[in-house]
């Protein structure tokens, strides 16, 4: 047997120690989720924000478990949970894009609720024209009742890959979060800017 | 017999060479090629002019802005409807499904109604802020390229 040269050894050690960082590294990166994941921007209630592609401001939330929509002869539609109405605006900055929105209340995903036909803040944008309306979604009740947890919208266009995704937490202690017994829906108003 | 280590190394690079080659030209080029045509126009005419793609020309006839729309209701507050008339010579069968874009510089909008087909004469309209200067209309496919930019 010969005995290690001096070289060899620091061969050695070098490829242990390029061998354990690859290691370290590789259970480090990020999912593939996050790869190709949106960039969040946040905001809170009442704030304007802007990502690449589309600016929101919500400013206030309704809680209610009956709606109706502006119209006298719209019917009043009972949620099966309750109602979240987030009242604001939004506008895309560079090309007709259609905005997708989603509530984040406790551990669970909301959608936009598919009951009240065409509602425009589920629609297309247009650049330079922003829409004055709501986004409403149907949620269990127990999960917002009276209490300081905070609701999350979460808004993009596109498929929302490596894009800006607005984020604009709602606590429910605020003063802007309003509880009744019946909301009605203003009429959407559009302003060019 | 055992290669020397430098041409062992020339072959591995060579391998790898071919290897980003045939990816680049494959896979990479075409997504990037995609990707470019829908933000730079594959033919354009300036002002007034017509422009020859396909055997057909493309050309803008009118342009005009009002506040009104059709029907007499009125615009939202702070917006134009702004009327382009888009005419193409050929036949009814050689048209094909596009999409009329307005264009300032940054930012389009797209015209109200369906995509243009059969119709070799396009009168569009756009809804855009009050406060834009549309420079030109674009013509794209569904996909998104720009096929061909006329200015305005």
């Amino acid at each position: 047997m010969t005995r290690p040269t001096r070289p060899g050894v620091l061969r050695a050690v070098a490829t242990a120690v390029i061998i354990v960082a690859a290691a370290v590294l590789w259970h480090r990166l990020p999912t593939p989720d996050d790869v190709y994941g949106p960039f969040d921007v946040r905001a809170s209630v009442g704030q304007a924000v802007s990502g690449r592609a589309i600016t929101a401001r919500v400013d206030g939330v309704r809680i209610a478990p009956r709606i109706r929509k502006d119209r006298e002869t719209s019917p009043v539609l009972d949620a099966v949970g309750i109602w979240i109405v987030i009242d604001g605006e939004a506008m895309t900055t560079r090309t007709d894009q259609n905005l997708s929105s989603e509530l984040i209340v406790g551990p669970n995903t909301y959608k936009f609720t598919g009951r009240l036909d065409f509602m425009p803040l589920a629609g297309s944008l247009t650049p330079g024209i922003s829409v004055h309306s709501s986004w409403v979604f149907d949620v269990p009740a127990d999960l917002v009742a009276a209490g300081a947890q905070t609701i999350t919208l979460r808004l993009w266009v596109g498929d929302g890959r490596m894009d800006s995704r607005l984020v604009i937490d709602m606590p429910l202690d605020d003063p802007r979060v309003d509880r009744t017994d019946f909301v009605r829906l203003a009429p959407t108003v559009q302003v060019g800017t | 017999m055992r290669l020397p280590l430098w041409k062992r190394n020339v072959i591995g690079a060579a391998v790898a060479a071919a290897a980003v080659t045939l990816s680049v030209t494959f896979i990479s080029g075409p997504a990037w090629e995609r990707y470019r045509a829908t933000v730079r126009p594959a033919h354009s005419a300036s002002t007034g002019e017509s422009v020859v793609v396909d055997g057909q020309s493309w050309s803008v006839r009118n342009v005009s802005r009002s506040t009104k729309q059709r029907s007499g209701a009125p615009l939202p507050e702070g917006t134009v409807l702004m009327n382009v008339l888009v005419e193409r010579s050929g036949t009814a069968e050689a048209g094909f499904a596009c999409v009329g874009y307005l264009f300032d510089g940054e930012r389009s909008w797209r015209a109200n109604g369906p995509p243009c087909g059969a119709a070799t004469s396009m009168p569009w309209t756009f809804t855009i802020p009050a406060t834009a200067e549309p420079t030109a209309v674009d013509i794209r496919d569904l996909s998104g390229s720009i096929l061909l930019r006329l200015q305005l």
